[in-house]
């Protein structure tokens, strides 16, 4: 009863005051916003993802026809790039390129599609330096902002439309003097604040989540409908953190500008400075090596691997005794002389690329431990773990392709080292990538651990806010 | 609350805008899109700038030294078509490259541009430009470096054409890298990191003086009241 | 349609008005026994013992910071008492606090409301959380009409109200809540003499229908016109309990100025 009342009252107290109409039109102007920016990226993405599949088909298309050429008594048209050679038809020249897909709710949150590739060239030369090139090509100040999209809103500026509504949700009334009138009715503070909140929570998850909604509609994202409900669990745990800390806040019975100070303080801490906080520790504890280095190892690698590219070859028939047999051991074989070369580069990567995983590893680590600390870390990772635009769904895709990769160079390196020379009949047998998406069950895993903790907070701070609430018996 | 508000805009809501809005107003292409153009471009050449042939290049040269044969020049044809080649590649890239730093030096116009409604975007990109961090300066850097290169380049092909013949294998000496002068870069002076923000310091300006204004019109106002 | 029509409607008694001799037989609706209020070395109230019963009017006089408003505020539970109790209706206040506001009604000293929504609004709001949700628009904009807000105001905007106006909305909430008691904190400071006068005759009203009143006030005109009995109150502590029926005017003056100056 006293729900549905305060629930009325509120309904014609927001109508009659223009101020907070403002408020909730600016917001929902911002939701849309975000939103029409996410769908443009996941148009982009797409867009990209159908120009690289359309490339992969063009250069097999190229290469048949070079193919068909030469076999047809054609010269190749240079030297370097005869197709018959299996060094170029698994190098450059055919590579094939592996793509991800946008996740179901990329609109929703871009998350680090535009940092993390979401495409590579895998050819016989993939090696480990491959995985640290950059993704998209895209102004230096503009990624250093980030994007604005629903997430983004919803970590960052929901919490703000919470605090603005919510703040005063009792100082308000004891400042303007309904308190008193209020509760000499048959109703406790709780009940009040509770129906109080309830109106604003329903508008605020209703425009949240309406949107979210909204976006998942444009861009056919109810294909998973797991995810979608995680998103939304996330989203409405996220909210309500906020909500319960207002009211218990309010509980504390200060004024609503101390309320105001207070609740932006804890904005700011656990949504800035926290998240940040934890960001830079985690690159001060465990700095990955630069670029330069990696470059560096590469050439070394190089320079000594072209002077002993024999022995290398030796040393590696030594190490895959299954091909001896078929190879031509030669100074005269020189594509398996390079290749012996450019597999001992790779190895000396993987040492360089090993304290660099190592050290991004500690990283996350170190993330992972210290999200616990803010709920905009643990919301933040639910959301992109829900959009499948989280680091998870990229490292299965680096791994991925790690193993195509692989697997596209035991497909040539056979015939490079036995000097084969390849015809249009191998291409239909090329190996193709194709993304496996993870489990939904696997997302659910992972993701319930921000989620529960997320949800153990907010009846931390609920349980405390209806104890402080309970507290207050009068409107002085 | 307001403060707050127009904190969140200006810190939070501003920069994320600039950046939808330079992109829009500046559109970059996808790094596929990007590879492909270059790829095709080095491939067949574009209007004006033609790839080179080697063929004609080596009748070019039997014409110019007026000789019958490639053995008789007095130059490698080998070095000669590389540092054509080379140059064509440059071309390339410098249009292509070009046309993107010039985009994003645009993207950031747009960013001061907006500082009309968010000063911390002017004063952002103002003192990436003091601390030498802004994208100017990354393209003035990356610029002298591709220069060294292509001096580099030019060096060892000229080495190549002038002291080899066509067809032989040529080493060159200790010497000729001791020749090559190391890579020296001067950072560009304070006045041309602050040519270039103009924008935000006039910006910038103007934020102060209309701070200025309303304080001043603020104040007499409460001495009134 | 008067104020009785209104308040004949709601039949929550049983039995017809109970007449003021008779009262004194039943059980009191406002009780405090040895009530203390400390806040600090302060006694704010000091050992009070008070009954009223149905259609009693009882006026707490006395100075500021006598305890009056204190005593109200500890009837409605909104701060809890040293020691000592209050009951409503036998309920008592700190156990039961939800029943113990279930029957009374509270006209504050400044009534403050919602200022965006109008008087109407305002009082729907106010009696629905009191329990009576199913009175209808009409019915409330009667109440309003019958304890004096021009018919015009009922939809205006509380903004826009005068003091008067927003009191005169106080009593209309306490009016519709129909309780057993009702408890009133100067609730004629501020009103011009001819709205204070209506406010007398709907106390008597109330009174007659068998509500237990307490007033805190400064006005004694206004506790001899409308109080059975006053109470002087000093430091906390009643000095003196009168019945109105027995004294003048004047005699109650003289009685409240020789307490004062003690």
């Amino acid at each position: 009863m006293t729900l549905r009342t305060v629930l009325r009252n509120e309904w014609r107290l927001l109508r009659a005051d223009r101020a907070l109409g403002l408020v909730l039109g600016v917001f929902a102007l911002l939701f849309a916003y975000a939103l029409a920016n996410g769908i443009a990226w996941v148009n982009f993405q797409e867009g990209t993802v159908a120009a690289a599949r359309e490339g992969n088909v063009e250069r097999v298309q190229a290469l048949e026809a070079e193919l068909e050429r030469i076999e047809e008594g054609g010269r190749p048209s240079s030297p370097f790039r005869d197709p018959r050679s299996p060094s170029v038809l698994g190098g450059a020249p055919g590579a094939h390129t592996a793509v991800l897909d946008p996740g179901p709710l990329t609109a929703l949150a871009v998350g680090q599609t535009d940092l993390l590739p979401y495409y590579y060239d895998v050819s016989i030369q993939t090696n480990e330096s491959s995985f640290l090139q950059n993704g998209e090509i895209e102004n230096p100040l503009n990624l250093l902002v980030g994007r604005f999209d629903l997430a983004f809103v919803v970590v960052y500026l929901l919490p703000l439309l919470i605090l603005a509504l919510s703040f005063n949700v009792l100082s308000g009334e004891r400042e303007q003097g309904t308190l008193a009138l209020t509760l000499s009715q048959p109703v406790s503070v709780r009940g009040v604040v509770g129906a109080k909140l309830a109106f604003r929570a329903i508008l605020v998850m209703g425009l949240a989540l309406g949107v979210s909604l909204l976006g998942v509609l444009f861009t056919g994202g109810f294909g998973s409908p797991g995810r979608v409900a995680l998103w939304c669990a996330a989203v409405a745990a996220y909210a309500l953190f906020w909500f319960t800390l207002a009211a218990w806040v309010n509980g504390l019975g200060r004024s609503s500008a101390w309320n105001a100070t207070v609740l932006v303080g804890a904005w700011l801490l656990l949504v800035v400075v926290l998240p940040a906080g934890v960001n830079i520790t985690a690159g001060l504890l465990h700095p990955l090596p630069s670029r330069v280095e990696m470059i560096t190892a590469q050439r070394e690698a190089s320079n000594d691997a072209v002077n002993q590219r024999s022995e290398l070859l030796a040393r590696y028939l030594e190490d895959h005794p299954e091909l001896a047999g078929g190879v031509a051991a030669d100074e005269a074989n020189r594509a398996a002389l390079a290749w012996a070369a450019t597999d001992a580069v790779n190895r000396r990567l993987e040492e360089v690329t090993s304290v660099y995983d190592e050290r991004l590893a500690a990283q996350r680590t170190l993330v992972r431990r210290y999200r616990f600390l803010s709920p905009a870390l643990l919301a933040q990772e639910s959301l992109l773990d829900a959009a499948g635009t989280g680091d998870a769904r990229f490292t299965r895709f680096r791994s991925q392709v790690r193993e195509f990769a692989e697997h596209w160079r035991t497909f040539f390196v056979p015939s490079i080292l036995a000097g084969e020379r390849m015809t249009a009949e191998v291409l239909p047998g090329l190996p193709s990538f194709r993304f496996v998406d993870e489990q939904m069950r696997e997302v659910t895993v992972r993701a319930a651990v921000p989620l529960t903790t997320l949800g153990a907070l907010l009846v931390l701070v609920g349980a405390g806010a209806v104890l402080r609430l309970r507290r207050v018996t009068g409107p002085g | 609350m307001a403060l707050l508000g127009i904190w969140v805009l200006n810190g939070l809501v501003a920069p994320r805008v600039a950046v939808d809005l330079s992109k829009w107003l500046h559109p970059t292409p996808s790094a596929v899109e990007f590879a492909r153009t270059m790829e095709r471009e080095i491939g067949s050449g574009v209007p004006g700038i033609e790839r080179p042939d080697r063929g004609e290049t080596t009748a070019r040269l039997l014409a110019e030294y007026g000789v019958e044969t490639v053995d008789d020049l007095p130059v490698n044809v080998i070095g000669v078509y590389l540092q054509e080649s080379e140059e064509f590649a440059n071309r390339i890239f410098d249009r292509n490259y070009g046309a993107l730093w010039n985009r994003f030096e645009r993207q950031g116009v747009v960013h001061e541009a907006l500082s009309v409604a968010a000063p911390l975007l002017a004063v952002r990109t103002l003192s990436m430009g003091l601390a030498g961090t802004d994208v100017e300066q990354h393209r003035h850097f990356a610029t002298a470096a591709e220069e060294y290169r292509r001096d580099l380049m030019r060096r060892m092909n000229g080495d190549l054409a002038e002291n080899s013949r066509t067809g032989e294998t040529y080493i060159a000496t200790a010497d000729t890298w001791a020749e090559v002068p190391p890579f020296q870069y001067d950072s560009p002076s304070l006045g041309w990191v602050l040519q270039n923000r103009t924008l935000s310091l006039a910006m910038l300006g103007l934020w102060l003086i209309g701070a200025f204004l309303v304080a001043g019109s603020l104040v007499r106002r409460a001495e009134v009241a | 349609m008067s104020t009785q029509a209104v308040l004949e409607v709601p039949a929550t008694s049983e039995a017809p008005p109970i007449p003021i001799r008779e009262a004194e037989l039943e059980d009191p609706v406002l009780e405090a026994r040895s009530l203390v209020k400390r806040y600090g070395a302060l006694e704010a109230v000091a050992g009070l013992d008070l009954s009223i019963r149905p259609g009693e009017v009882y006026c707490l006089l006395g100075p500021n910071g006598a305890g009056k408003t204190t005593t109200i505020h500890l009837f409605l539970g909104f701060i809890e008492p040293s020691s000592g109790r209050v009951r409503v209706s036998g309920f008592d206040v700190a156990e039961s606090a939800l029943e113990a506001r279930r029957r009374l009604a509270y006209v504050p000293e400044q009534v403050m409301l919602y200022r965006n929504l109008s008087g109407l609004e305002n009082l729907e709001y106010f009696a629905a959380l009191g329990g009576r949700e199913t009175l209808t628009t009409e019915r409330l904009t009667d109440i309003l009409v019958d304890v004096g807000l021009p018919r015009p105001a009922v939809r205006r905007r509380v903004a826009e109200y005068s003091k008067g106006m927003r009191q005169k909305v106080g009593i209309a909430i306490a009016v519709a809540k129909d309780a057993e008691a009702l408890l009133l904190d100067e609730p004629t400071s501020g009103l011009d003499p001819k709205a204070s006068r209506e406010f007398s005759e709907l106390i008597e009203t109330l009174r007659s229908r068998g509500v237990a009143v307490l007033m805190a006030t400064h006005d004694l005109f206004r506790a001899k016109e409308s109080g059975t009995r006053v109470g002087i109150m000093r430091h906390g502590r009643l000095v003196t309990e009168l019945s109105t029926g027995e004294i003048g005017h004047a005699d109650l003056e003289r009685i409240y100025l020789d307490h004062m100056q003690e």
